[in-house]
């Protein structure tokens, strides 16, 4: 599962270098993230810009991702394509997720309140 | 010439084969004119029942086959499947909530989404045991956007 992770702005920002997270990679993307993710502080903003597609097992993953980094560390979502987005309004999973268009707009969002 | 606007193939019981039977069924759906918008859905709700098969069906073991037909018509996108798994049990195809959002981080739901897309991104819906195949039919109207 290709991931990567740099820090901008006080956010730890997890890119997926990866078009799909579906039910052939659930279980890698959710080691890879606490991987990328364990014995660090502050907000998470995961990139899924990338990501054209996501399945049930997907979505269950990045749920399961949100619970491993605890009420502490607030996990946000960007770059969300459409047929992405679509998965996320129809389980209702867009109220529980902080979604931005962009990775910038978590920052910013960031500036604007320091 | 025409573009094709059917297709019919069989593939492995594994995640692995879904992925490569997914991205045959969107190449065959580019081909007849399928819009991405419209093609984006159906790959949700195929990809839903195809999993459902190889985890539930046949238990992620990874033998068995499964048979994909696929019509694309002028108002909407015709699909069946069929294997020769365990039975889907009856209570799956009770109708679906969404999901209590307002829990505590801990008690939010990882799985039982499938279905619920399955649901509701389609327009028709009909499970039937026969012997011993099941024959899950569905169809996603054409026309969608967003």
């Amino acid at each position: 599962m290709q991931m990567s992770s740099t820090d901008r702005g006080g956010y730890q920002i997890v890119l997926v270098d990866e078009n799909r997270i579906d039910a052939a990679v659930a279980i890698a993307f959710k080691d890879r993230m606490r991987n990328l993710t364990e014995g660090r502080a502050g907000p998470v903003v995961l990139d899924l810009g990338a990501v054209s597609f996501i399945d049930s097992s997907g979505l269950g993953a990045i749920v399961a991702a949100m619970k491993q980094l605890g009420k502490d560390r607030q996990l946000h979502l960007a770059g969300l394509m459409p047929n992405v987005a679509k998965v996320f309004r129809l389980t209702r999973m867009d109220m529980v997720f902080t979604i931005h268009d962009t990775v910038d707009g978590v920052i910013d969002l960031h500036a604007d309140r320091a | 010439m025409t573009p094709p606007q059917a297709i019919e193939f069989q593939f492995d019981a594994s995640e692995q084969a879904v992925r490569r039977a997914l991205s045959r069924v969107r190449q065959f759906w580019q081909q007849a004119g399928v819009s991405d918008c419209d093609a984006g859905q159906a790959e949700i709700v195929l990809a839903e029942a195809l999993n459902n098969v190889v985890e539930h069906a046949y238990c992620n073991t990874g033998a068995g086959r499964i048979e994909l037909r696929c019509r694309v018509g002028s108002d909407q996108i015709d699909m069946t499947i069929l294997d020769q798994g365990g039975p889907v049990p009856a209570h799956v195809f009770a109708q679906r909530t969404g999901p209590d959002t307002d829990v505590p981080l801990n008690d939010l739901p990882e799985g039982g989404f499938g279905w619920m897309l399955i649901q509701k991104m389609t327009c028709y819906l009909h499970y039937q045991r026969v012997g011993g195949t099941n024959c899950l039919c569905f169809a996603v109207l054409r026309g969608g956007n967003g």
